[in-house]
């Protein structure tokens, strides 16, 4: 797994990112069209060519497709998952507590204001945050002790991200797509949909390709108007008429190529106008609810209204189109699919980041996603496709157990960033539903408990998708570089059925 | 060629059974084969990877790999990656018929076929064709070996010990410049010639192969042009050159294009991809380098102006020190001493998290971002490696990482550190252009308008009155000093730090403090430029260190620049790795040829336009990319060996910049802050807020420059130019990979901007060729693809024209008069700009 040419030199990439297998066709049959006879065209019969063309993996696997729901902002634990008895009966008393790396003051103990109950044949933990989720808990792997390396959230999502806390390393997605390609070539392999509020802190950096080639960045979707840059022809230009032009460019680039001898990308970029021609229909047709009944609408909440109490408040309704297109996205056999909830500045209450009091903040978020994560999670079982699916929940790091005050106007409720002890979970394909894996302590503020770290999660992302991260590789500045970096990683073998 | 027949047939007798045939004869035997062919792996177009993927990996994991894997592969074959087959010889590249994979794979003989018949593996008629199709296509493969088993043939890892072995003094890279020899008869050649001729010398053996003919004036004009300016050329170049063929012209011309600023913004903006250059820190906030666009006009106006290029390299690393030294301030020699001054601020386009986990590590990580830059752009290797560890494949000790380190760390960091994250100050990253006495004048000046203020404040009871001074104080204290500044390095002082080796590059694990000292296996090749000692400000030090990078004895600066001319205008270096010449990189295809344009670098007086004027003017160069030979064909198909010239797809900056030159409006924009382009609702929707806030509209009328004077910001590149591959601007870009997607696509069909253009463009039409359609379709033709349209291709644009249904805003006009359809003609010039033959040259 080392594609030694990526980065060595100047071979071209045919990254025709909606593949070929139509591509070739349509050329072909272009060609014939201006009665030239389709001679190699540069495409084997098989159909896909190119970065994205789908791949074996390289250990057996059921999954096909991952859909990542990012809680950007950092999602409390102490309040959803990681019930912890002993801090609801030390709710104010005095602690020390680190709160940025080596710097420590006095803090004040917060019990969590939800209530915690056992569900499912498991018993897992789930507090009253998520009424609707917690009936699923049986489907997830919970991990308590999970350990990061920043206490900001700029590094941190670079970290969740891409592995690293410096920028400029590719994201979980490119890697992912980069060893699997993708089952659809009409449509990108790596989608990326982000809240209506705006992008997670520092942007396009957490979902792209690094040093690797363009073409396994994530496409940002969008759920409104167009949903891929430039998809739809401008004002009064029909399909019609887009038609025409292309088909204009086509006979042109036949006409050039024939006097060409180096022809491969030529025919490449002749294969990429079909190709954006087809996404056209596909991208809006992935994302068209209509054929979807009533039912499985308000399963995820569509038809919720945008509640009043909160100017920020949104209700279920957009995440759940999205986790709703997400689960269309996966039955076209998109490979990676990540959604954020919440958006905008960190810091505010338009994400995850609680500092301004962690109640609102829950009351704001929960409903968005709680609904919507339910329905795609009881969607994909109904339709089989959850052991073909990994779905990975959590956020850039956790919170703290204690109260910050120091910006909410001397209020108590706030919490403020803890990467010393976060929970995920994960769900579908491979992964050993209804288990616990790890714990916090006593007060749920650092991982005692087989603490690992997140570059664990990520190897066991990976293996769960069939690719061994230490093999995952590619070659950069005289090294070949791995998602998980040098150190080494172990996958999480006990949450792995 | 002959000598692997031998071997085959050698080999061949050599089976009698499969286990005993042995690859220790071939080996010695396939060097000799790999001088001519290993630059190493061989002909990878993608679709030939793509086979190898789809058809050939599948069969070796099957039937295969079991046995052929690892140390104790069966046989000596290892069948998991490249090296393995290539190091047993089993594959001749083109030639399945010679070649022992496939007779193994063929074979009757139950001894000897492959897979074993009692192994239950087997393989079917339909995989040995496929396995004899990829080896006649030169047998891609991209995988590589973990570790390589045979020196001289991919990286070789080194022992855990660390020692300079003889292999490695006698390394090519690290080896003094040795330019090639000429006969008598050769003696009277120019350098161009020499170019040609060192080029056919790689072919003595093979008959048949020889440098394609000339291309045609045409693509000649375009080719140059595209390569030195990043615009196409003005039709008049092109009948010159048809008219009067002869060098002469061509050399003038080639003279005119490098003497204009055009040049110095094209090769300005390579130089900008290998350094990394950015105008924002990255990270959450991202927030802006202030005046890095200075930095972007002294590179331009360096390759403008052909500074010779150590002394480029002496200013960027240590321009301050330089310029004390040279007496040059901002009193004596202000030109100078301020240009000398803008160019360090190469120091400072480091990625900056101003909230970092760990200060320390952060300020760490900073310094190693710079160093990496400075491994890679200037000298051609991944110095990084060794930060950690002792460098696992060349000769560099994690000591000579640090030792090397030592000579910057006087470096005043960008961000003021502080424990337990949170830096968010900034160091002093810039400076005044103006002389200190000029500046504390100006900053006294101030102070006593504030003394003055105070004083009346003092006195004065009115409370609307007390207002009103309180704010002119705070006017005059916020206040910024009308005065040029730059980003810029500065240095903490005379003395600096110890640096110490960090046990696995950890900031908290100092081991040994070492010296400011160069790597051991350079020492030997040259010797240090003497140490001038410190200066007012600084220690000296990165003026010594700027002295050896730049020194005519350091054996890789002046290979690793005119391997980066060369990469220009042939699209693939001489090595084709540019910022890799060590045993991870590719070696090169014609080190006798790296040298002579080294070794003219230098003798030139380091003048980069020299060398773009020699290859300019070679034979080679000139070259058709289309032509027929079937012998170079089989024997070199990616060319590179260059007996073709390449075809090859304009970059970013190419391809907007052309646009706004076809379609009349492209702007006369030479320096001065960058401009941000307006973002389309969609992208605005969907940005980060932060980046958002930064990203204020140029005015409309600013907004056609040429695309190396728009805002380079991390978090949020230009759509355009990101979609068509724009260099990544985190790490050193050498190459840029040039991705074919259908996103691509729909940018250059869809989005508004290429739609204003387009639409100027048939505006353009109409002014120049009248009413008449065929008059319009043939300047158009000419405007973007500088010659005529063919009868044909006129007919294909009046169907088009006549096809296309007229909008509703067009309504009114005659449906049969092609004239006034307005939309079709703006379709049509929108086709054409997205036509192939605009976007590649030949």
């Amino acid at each position: 797994m080392n594609p030694y040419d990526h980065q060595r030199n100047s071979r071209r990439h045919f990254c025709t990112q909606a593949g070929a297998g139509f591509g070739s066709l349509a050329l072909a049959s272009l060609l014939e069209k201006d009665g030239i006879a389709a001679g190699p065209i540069g495409f084997d019969e098989t159909g896909a060519s190119g970065p994205m063309a789908s791949k074996a993996p390289m250990i057996p696997t059921q999954a096909k497709s991952i859909i990542f729901l990012f809680m950007f902002g950092g999602p409390s634990q102490v309040d959803l998952f990681d019930y912890k008895p002993e801090l609801q009966s030390r709710d104010g008393q005095s602690i020390e507590n680190e709160f940025r790396r080596g710097t420590k003051t006095k803090a004040v103990l917060q019990a969590s204001r939800r209530k915690f109950t056992q569900h499912g044949e498991s018993g897992l933990w789930c507090s009253d945050a998520f009424p609707h989720l917690s009936k699923h808990m049986d489907k997830m792997a919970m991990i308590h002790s999970l350990t990061s390396d920043s206490f900001a959230h700029g590094s941190a999502l670079l970290q969740v991200n891409c592995g690293r806390i410096l920028q400029g390393h590719p994201s979980i997605g490119s890697w992912v797509t980069y060893g699997l390609g993708s089952e659809n070539q009409n449509l990108p392999g790596y989608v990326v949909m982000l809240d209506p509020r705006g992008g997670p802190t520092s942007g396009s950096p957490n979902w792209s390709s690094g040093y690797m080639p363009a073409a396994y960045q994530g496409t940002l979707i969008r759920t409104s108007n167009q949903p891929i840059l430039n998809l739809q022809p401008a004002a009064g230009i029909t399909r019609d008429m887009q038609r025409r032009e292309i088909d204009l460019i086509q006979s042109l680039n036949v006409q050039h190529v024939q006097q060409q001898k180096q022809t491969s990308e030529l025919e490449a970029r002749i294969a990429s106008y079909e190709l954006a021609f087809q996404l056209q229909m596909a991208a809006p047709e992935a994302l068209d609810l209509a054929s979807e009944t009533e039912d499985t609408l308000q399963m995820y909440g569509i038809h919720e209204p945008k509640p009043d109490w909160h100017p920020m408040a949104l209700g279920p309704s957009t995440f759940g189109r999205q986790c709703l297109i997400a689960r269309r996205m996966v039955e076209r056999g998109v490979r990676f699919i990540q959604i954020y909830s919440g958006g905008g500045n960190a810091g505010g209450q338009n994400t995850w980041d609680g500092h301004h009091g962690i109640e609102e903040n829950l009351q704001l978020h929960c409903p968005e996603v709680d609904r919507p994560i339910a329905a795609l999670l009881q969607d994909l079982q109904q339709r089989g496709l959850l052991d073909s699916t990994l779905v990975v929940w959590g956020g850039e790091f956790g919170r703290m157990p204690v109260s910050e005050t120091f910006n909410t106007g001397g209020k108590p409720g706030g919490r403020d960033h803890n990467p010393k002890g976060f929970t995920y979970w994960l769900a579908g394909a491979g992964v050993k539903g209804g288990t616990r894996y790890g714990a916090t302590d006593e007060i749920g503020e650092n991982a005692v408990e087989n603490p690992r770290h997140l570059r664990d999660l990520h190897a066991t992302i990976l293996k769960l998708m069939g690719l061994d991260h230490r093999r995952l590789t590619y070659f950069h500045g005289g090294l070949d570089e791995k998602l998980t970096g040098v150190l080494d990683a172990q996958p999480i073998d006990e949450i792995i059925a | 060629m002959r000598s692997l027949q031998c071997l085959l047939s050698m080999t061949r007798a050599r089976i009698n059974s499969r286990r005993s045939w042995s690859g220790i004869l071939i080996r010695g035997c396939l060097s000799a084969l790999m001088i001519l062919w290993a630059p190493s792996p061989p002909a990878m177009a993608d679709d030939r990877l793509v086979f190898f993927e789809s058809k050939i990996r599948p069969i070796f994991e099957r039937a295969c790999n079991e046995c052929h894997s690892g140390d104790e592969a069966k046989g000596g074959l290892r069948l998991t990656d490249r090296l393995g087959w290539q190091d047993a010889g089993v594959i001749q590249i083109a030639r399945p018929e010679s070649s022992l994979l496939v007779e193994l794979l063929r074979s009757t003989d139950d001894d000897v076929r492959m897979p074993p018949p009692d192994s239950g593996r087997s393989v079917t008629e339909n995989e040995i064709r496929d396995i004899e199709q990829w080896i006649r296509d030169g047998a891609a493969d991209p995988r590589m070996a973990k570790e390589a088993s045979f020196a001289g043939v991919g990286p070789k890892r080194r022992n855990r010990v660390f020692e300079i072995t003889p292999e490695d003094e006698a390394y090519w890279a690290f080896q003094p410049l040795q330019p090639p020899r000429f006969a008598e008869s050769e003696l009277k050649l120019t350098a161009s010639e020499k170019i040609d001729e060192l080029l056919r010398r790689q072919w003595k053996e093979l008959p048949g192969v020889d440098l394609a003919p000339l291309a045609t004036s045409r693509e000649l004009a375009r080719r140059a042009s595209f390569d030195l300016w990043g615009l196409p050329p003005d039709l008049e170049i092109i009948d010159r050159l048809e008219r009067d063929p002869s060098l002469k012209t061509w050399q003038e011309w080639i003279d005119s294009l490098l003497r204009s600023h055009r040049y110095g913004e094209r090769w300005g903006r390579h130089w900008l991809d290998w350094v990394r250059f950015a105008e924002t820190n990255g990270y959450e906030r991202d927030g802006p380098k202030p005046h890095a666009w200075r930095y972007r006009d002294y590179v331009i106006d360096s390759f403008a102006n052909d500074k010779p290029y150590d002394r480029f390299i002496i200013e960027q690393l240590a321009g301050d020190e330089w310029a004390e030294q040279q007496g040059w301030s901002a009193v004596n020699d202000p030109d100078r001493w301020k240009e000398s001054l803008i160019a360090t601020g190469f120091y400072r386009l480091h990625l900056w998290d101003d909230e970092p986990d760990d200060s320390e590590a952060a300020t760490m990580d900073e310094a190693d971002d710079v160093m990496v830059s400075i491994g890679s752009a200037f000298l051609g290797l991944t110095i990084g490696c060794a930060r950690c560890h002792d460098h696992k494949f060349d000769p560099i000790r994690q000591k000579d990482y640090y030792s090397m380190l030592s000579f910057l760390r006087g470096v005043d960091p960008y961000g003021l550190t502080k424990k337990g994250g949170g830096g968010r100050g900034t160091g002093r990253i810039q400076r005044f252009l103006v002389s200190e006495s000029e500046s504390a004048a100006w900053e006294q000046d101030r102070q006593t308008k504030i003394d003055a203020l105070q004083q009346r404040l003092e006195g004065e009871t009115d409370p609307a009155v007390r207002l009103g001074i309180d704010g002119q104080i705070k006017t005059l204290r916020d206040s910024v000093p009308p005065f040029e500044a730059a980003l810029s390095v500065a240095e903490i002082g005379q003395t600096i730090a110890p640096t110490f080796v960090l046990h696995r590059g950890d900031v908290h694990s100092p081991r040994e403090a070492v010296d400011p000292e160069f790597p051991i296996i350079l020492q030997k090749q040259m010797d240090a430029p003497e140490f001038g000692g410190a200066l007012q400000h600084s220690s000296g030090r990165r003026l010594q260190f700027a002295k050896w990078i730049a020194s005519r004895e350091n054996p890789l600066t002046a290979r690793v620049a005119v391997n980066r001319i060369w990469k220009g205008h042939f699209g693939v270096g001489i090595v084709p790795t540019p910022d890799d010449f060590g045993q991870t990189g590719i070696p090169p295809s014609n080190l006798p040829l790296l040298d002579f344009l080294a070794a003219e670098l230098i003798d030139s007086g380091w003048s980069l336009h020299h060398i773009h004027r020699i290859i300019l003017s070679s034979h080679a160069y000139r070259m058709s990319s289309h032509v027929l030979n079937a012998k170079a064909e089989t024997a070199d198909p990616e060319a590179r060996l260059f007996w073709r010239q390449n075809l090859r797809r304009l970059d970013a900056e190419a391809i907007r910049d052309s646009i706004l030159l076809m379609a009349g409006n492209l702007g006369d924009k030479r320096s001065g802050p960058s401009v941000f382009p307006t973002l389309t609702q969609e992208v605005r929707d969907s940005a980060n807020p932060v980046s958002l806030s930064q990203w204020l509209d140029s005015p409309p009328e600013q907004q056609n420059c040429r695309s190396v004077y728009l805002v380079v910001k991390r978090s949020l590149k230009v759509p355009l130019l990101e979609s068509l591959d724009f260099a990544n601007s985190s790490s050193p870009t050498a190459t840029r990979p040039t991705t074919t997607t259908a996103p691509q696509a729909l940018m250059l069909l869809n989005d508004p901007w290429v739609h204003s253009q387009a639409d100027l463009l048939f505006e353009r039409l109409r002014r120049e060729a009248g009413d008449d359609p065929s008059a319009r379709i043939q300047r158009l033709w000419r405007i973007v693809y500088q010659r005529p349209a063919t009868n044909e291709e006129e007919l294909i644009c009046l169907k088009f024209l006549r096809s296309q249904p007229i909008p509703e805003n067009e309504a009114n006009i005659p449906q049969d008069d092609l004239t006034y359809k307005v939309g079709a003609w703006q379709s049509l010039c929108r086709a054409v700009v997205n036509s192939n033959e605009a976007i590649y040259i030949d």
